[in-house]
């Protein structure tokens, strides 16, 4: 036990409060006789849950599911200040997702039983039927026999396990023994190598490829800065907040629960809000005070136009950007079109943006005259895009150019994860032992570290990798090289050096690249550019695609073999809370009995792993795989926080099933600040701007030049040592808008986690558009200017389209975006009309979206290998329904549930 | 002691959280004899109304909670024919599934006729009408202590439960409102910060492609004669709020150096952005 946790303990000051299911149930549900069970309450995976969720059941039926309460003695933050004291609600409540989940349980969609396609064999897989046929049910014993024979086959066959390209690591479940893992663990346990599909950073894709290379912080997720006590200084001294494309309502609720309350202080605290995005999200229409309606993915010129006001005008830090920062007087140039003969003046930008330059230019005054400060949190359209690492970059710079880390000039993220982006102390008052790994041992991080740690000592052939975002390449088009790991290499950010590194797959010229799929995440369809990983799904290269999902749906469609998942509310787990302020574990006992025959991810790949340790004689697998009790007793919680406090897990199971760490008072934090080297207002920001120190770039200072991209790659074309403006294809201005005039921007969805949960009818009933065939179509957002011209209404279907295919939607004409744009929200469940003539109706916006190999010629070496999930251009056209059911009628005939849509019954066949 | 809801629109942020929390509470779970179970899709005993207002890019979006207005004069009440609707004596307003035979052989479903907020719903499967209870069947039990579901999850603490007699209860019921006064069904779900209409729009100097910050905007209300007066802001923006509805306004920009502008005579049935207004400098 570390002295520090010690001290907090004795003094009876500390940060422990648990509640014992004992007390709850006594309290509330004497004449309800309900049990009480406490279960994570995001999608957002890994283990990484909030606060969790209150689940009521009785007769192994889930009758209630409730926010999580805390006690009203439980001592939540507070951040005094001369505009007030700020703090949170003592109610955590989950997203609408998490409220509607009995939808997601008893969904008409959910896989029962194993299904094999019904035309697949391991000699003859009939690969084009992908997508085709239909499926059967199989046993248990045939499945498991399927898929140890398909492992045998390809070591005998090609000699290793590195043919098996294994994703298993995105979002999903968040418990232990249902997130998206269990396969990276069993290939790495069994020890014949793989392949290893690295996540790419999918949600902060320009600031992994752009802001990191300007202010480092290589060891936090997001290539963001640190905002270690940032709110401290908003909350004291920040007049004006520009919320760049980000909408916390959806995305980082749907992370860390309802995060209003920050919205809330916000505007308590007197801070104007603007909102500077394609559409007014859901955010900006209920909080902002101003709408910028912005060009999608065009925030570099932008942010050049302002520099530009500044410059001109003198309105920026010129001792920060001396003292604190390199290469400003080369962005300078470039801003004053010095080195292309562009100045990037408003009138420019307006070109571009569609701000009009008077609007530019108010912006860039107000932002320099009052204490403003970015505010941020995942998604948003600037950030996926082609290029965004370049407006990303551009971002880091004109917050130099304003004292980044001065009083009420920060970086903020607008959410409540007191570890992620944060390195030394939580963004709001924590205790540094519940909220650091450094100074820690409360500190849970479920999959970073316990699985690195449980993995270690079986792990003795590393992984081949291959990136996420060109593994269609991989399979089509072989070899394919690169720059870059992926972003997200064993739960870990890959550091900033490694964008310089070359891979290449498949590894060697003599190797037969991927012959088998292992697919946990089962959303290469709907979320990431999806026709073109299904022609690599449909490829005879692969011999084998196994899915493992609780639905049927996406992937699954062209799968050989699915393994029926389970929901968390089917199976015991412990429920880590590590992704909001509130930090705390609880365990679960089984809330209803496993539906049909499905299994946890877990218990799937310990069967699998116990048949391997036979077959090639292995007992280290059965080692590898206890059982599930032995596996959260020892795998987790003895590596966490009840260890540290000598409870027993018998104890724990029993008595203490949910434990959360109150937080400090304000006095507390002030004094734990000061041991820090803080003063009661400054974030880790402010300490660099006061000390020059804690930024690792190669000099220690934020890089308006990159000093890694002069070392690597000084003639860099695609990512020039100082970001600049680059021309491309899906621009406003680019000529391809003859053919295809709209943009398309596509954000974290509000009804959905990703891809997870469209099946949730109590959520589609409530946005989906009813087309005149009945179904519910996924909304696209048209404004009433574009959607005149098109002949559309709200409930009209239009077709929307680019050389990919075509994707149908129903139109929601809205004053909410601006014309020129529309918007679906990605992660819409595939449902192709033809797969031939690749047409979708279900919605799956990102079938359309390009690879990004599409910038490059065959066989390049691909720079920065980013995913392209925004801002891109494409056609709009209404179409007549009716006319496409009777040309495509199997399609529209299909078993649907009225709101549902296309349900399991619809691919089986007997 | 009779209880209330007071829903305060401007705390509302649109999350569905009520709706959601509505349907887990009620679809699926017989709660007999207050209700028994609602239809897995299509019925909204709480709704959430989603109300966008004024033009790119001057909107705004208005969320407005509407559950059963639990009235204390409740038209459906003495519409039902078979009285299988009840008003209890804490002002819940229940339909009795048992008593409730979907007004079989009448033209139509009288209550859902007689209730002017759309409350009330159908359930074909099991041929009767039903709609919010206010969770009465948690409310009735002591050892229930988090109030009505919607209440309960509401992050924002946009809704608001309690008896009408607690003092901080009463003190807000005397800045709160109904819907459709007019037709005095006297509801006992009130509400704070309804909205009003608002005429905004953007102040231009187009010749030096500026904004006009701190030119007074004012808005004349015809039949009252009231003046509504405020600046633009450092964007040029200016919002005029808390207007009324179906009132006539003359909008006047005026400022220092420029020609004075009648935008002319805006008739507030909806909210307005009038746009970009441009204004001339003076000659001096």
């Amino acid at each position: 036990m570390s002295t520090a946790l010690k001290g907090l303990l004795s003094e009876g000051t500390g940060p422990l409060k648990s509640v014992s299911r004992e007390e709850i149930e006594r309290i509330k549900n004497c004449n309800y006789k309900v049990r009480v069970e406490y279960l994570p309450s995001t999608l957002c995976g890994f283990g990484y849950s909030s606060p969790p969720m209150e689940v009521h059941v009785k007769n192994g039926r889930i009758i209630r599911i409730l926010p999580c309460h805390l006690p009203e003695n439980f001592r939540v933050w507070e951040i005094k200040t001369s505009r007030g004291t700020f703090t949170r609600p003592k109610k955590s409540v989950p997203y609408s997702h998490m409220l509607a989940y009995k939808c997601r349980v008893y969904a008409p969609t959910r896989v029962k039983y194993p299904l094999k396609r019904v035309d697949w064999s391991p000699d003859n897989p009939n690969p084009q039927n992908r997508g085709i046929s239909g499926y059967v049910r199989i046993s248990w014993e045939e499945a498991i026999d399927i898929v140890v024979k398909m492992i045998k086959k390809i070591k005998e066959k090609y000699g290793d396990l590195t043919p098996v390209l294994v994703q298993a690591d995105g979002h999903g479940q968040t418990g232990i023994l249902t997130q998206h893992y269990w396969g990276h663990y069993l290939f790495d346990v069994l020890g014949f190598g793989w392949t290893q599909q690295v996540r790419n950073p999918d949600s902060w894709e320009g600031l992994y490829w752009g802001a990191k290379l300007a202010w480092g912080f290589d060891e936090l997720l997001v290539g963001e800065c640190a905002n270690d006590g940032a709110w401290d200084n908003v909350l004291q001294h920040c007049e004006m907040i520009v919320l760049s494309g980000c909408d916390p309502e959806t995305t980082a609720a749907a992370f860390c629960n309802n995060v209003s309350f920050l919205l809330e202080n916000v505007k308590k605290a007197g801070i104007k809000l603007v909102a500077v995005a394609p559409d007014m999200n859901y955010t900006a229409a209920v909080w902002a005070d101003k709408w910028i309606p912005i060009n999608p993915n065009t925030d570099a010129a932008l942010y050049l136009a302002i520099a530009y006001v500044w410059i001109k005008e003198d309105l920026y830090d010129k001792e920060y950007v001396q003292t604190r920062c390199v290469g400003f007087e080369k962005f300078k140039k470039h801003v004053l079109g010095e080195d292309d003969g562009i100045p990037k003046t408003p009138e420019w930008a307006e070109k571009i943006t569609g701000i009009p330059s008077w609007t530019i230019k108010a912006l860039a005054r107000a932002w320099a005259k009052k204490r403003t400060s970015l505010g941020v949190v995942f998604g948003g359209p600037k950030i996926r895009g082609v290029y965004s690492h370049m407006a990303s970059r551009m971002e880091v710079y004109v917050l130099a150019m304003q004292g980044l880390g001065k009083p009420g000039r920060e970086y903020l993220r607008f959410w409540t994860s007191s570890t992620l982006n944060t390195l030394e102390l939580a963004p709001f008052p924590n205790y540094p032992e519940v909220s650091s790994e450094k100074a820690g041992r409360i500190y849970i991080h479920p999959t970073k570290y316990s699985h690195r740690a449980m993995k270690a000592p079986f792990v003795k052939v590393p992984p081949v990798i291959l990136i996420k975002t060109l593994v269609p390449d991989a399979i089509l088009n072989p070899p394919v090289t690169w720059w870059c790991s992926g972003g997200i290499l064993n739960f870990c950010v890959t550091k900033e050096h490694d964008m310089f590194v070359k891979y290449r797959y498949p590894p060697r010229d003599d190797h037969p690249g991927i012959r088998m799929i292992w697919n946990e995440n089962g959303c290469y369809t709907t979320c990431w550019y999806g026709y073109k990983f299904i022609e690599a799904l449909r490829s005879p290269k692969i011999e084998f695609h196994l899915v493992i999902n609780p639905w049927f749906e996406n992937d699954a469609l062209f799968a050989d073999l699915i393994l029926p998942g389970l929901t968390d509310f089917e199976t015991e787990d412990l429920v880590v809370s590590a992704f909001c302020d509130i930090v705390g574990l609880a365990y679960h006992g089984k809330c209803i009995e496993p539906l049909g025959e499905s299994k946890s991810d877990y218990e799937i790949h310990k069967m699998i792993a116990e048949r391997l340790a036979k077959e090639f004689n292995k007992p280290e697998l059965l080692e590898a795989f206890p059982d599930i009790d032995t596996l959260l007793r020892t795998r987790i919680y003895e590596r966490h926080l009840e260890y540290a406090r000598g409870t027993s897990w018998e104890e724990f199971k029993k008595k203490k099933r949910i434990v959360l760490y109150e937080h400090p008072t304000w006095e507390e934090w002030v004094e734990i600040k000061k041991k820090y080297g803080y003063d009661a207002y400054d974030s880790w920001m402010t300490r660099f701007w006061k000390t020059g120190k804690g930024i690792e770039t190669p000099t220690g200072k934020i890089e308006f030049e990159s000093q890694l991209i002069l070392k690597y790659a000084p003639d860099d074309k695609e990512r020039p040592p100082v970001a600049k403006w680059v021309e491309h294809e899906h621009l406003p201005t680019s000529p391809r808008r003859e053919k295809y005039p709209f943009l398309l921007m596509s954000n974290h969805p509000r009804y959905r986690f990703h891809s997870q949960g469209d099946e949730i009818i109590w959520l589609r009933e409530l946005y989906k558009v009813k087309g005149p065939d009945g179904y519910m179509y996924e909304a696209v957002w048209i404004n009433p200017v574009d959607a005149e011209k098109l002949g559309v209404k709200t409930g009209d279907v239009v077709m929307i389209y680019n050389e990919f295919g075509a994707v149908l939607a129903g139109a929601f004409v809205t004053n909410r975006i601006k014309p020129g744009v529309i918007s679906v929200d990605h992660g819409a469940r595939v449902d192709l009309i033809s797969v031939e003539d690749k047409i979708d109706r279900g919605g799956a916006i990102n079938l359309l979206l390009p690879p990004p190999s599409t910038k490059y010629k065959p066989g390049e070496e691909i720079r920065v290998p980013e995913q392209i999930c925004s801002g891109v251009l494409v056609g709009v056209k209404k179409v007549d329904v009716l006319e496409l059911m009777r040309k495509y009628p199997k399609a529209f005939q299909k078993k649907m549930h009225p709101i549902v849509g296309p349900v399991i019954e619809a691919y089986l066949v007997s | 002691m009779g209880k209330v809801l007071i829903i305060d629109v401007g705390k509302c942020v649109g999350c569905d959280s009520c709706v959601i929390a509505c349907k887990d509470e009620f679809v699926g779970n017989d709660w007999s004899p207050y209700s028994k179970p609602q239809p897995e899709y299509g019925h909204f005993w709480m709704r959430l109304d989603k109300v966008e207002r004024g033009s790119t890019p001057k909107v705004k979006v208005t969320y407005i909670p509407r559950p059963c207005m639990h009235c204390d004069s409740p038209p459906c009440v003495r519409a039902c024919p078979v009285k299988a609707i009840k008003k209890r004596d804490d002002g819940v307003v229940l339909i009795d599934p048992t008593k409730c035979n979907g007004c079989a052989g009448l033209p139509s479903k009288l209550c859902i006729d007689a209730c002017p907020y759309e409350a009330i719903f159908f359930n074909e499967d099991l041929q009767i009408a039903q709609k919010c209870t206010l969770c009465a069947h948690l409310l009735d039990n002591p050892e229930w202590k988090y109030g009505p579901r919607c209440y309960d999850v509401c992050p924002t603490g946009a809704i608001i439960y309690g008896d009408e007699n607690d003092p901080k209860i009463k003190e807000l019921l005397a800045k709160a409102e109904v819907l459709k006064p007019e037709l005095n069904t006297k509801p006992r779900v009130y509400y704070l910060n309804l909205p009003r209409p608002f005429i905004a729009g953007c102040v231009v100097d187009p010749e030096e492609k500026e904004v006009v910050i701190g030119a007074k905007v004012t808005a004349l209300e015809l039949n009252t004669g009231r003046v509504y007066e405020v600046l633009t802001d450092e964007f040029g923006d200016f919002w005029l709020t808390n207007l009324k509805w179906n009132h006539a306004y003359v909008v006047k920009v005026e400022k220092e150096g420029y020609k004075e502008k009648v935008l002319g005579v805006y008739k507030t049935d909806k909210d307005i952005n009038v746009g970009d207004v441009f204004l001339e400098k003076q000659k001096k």
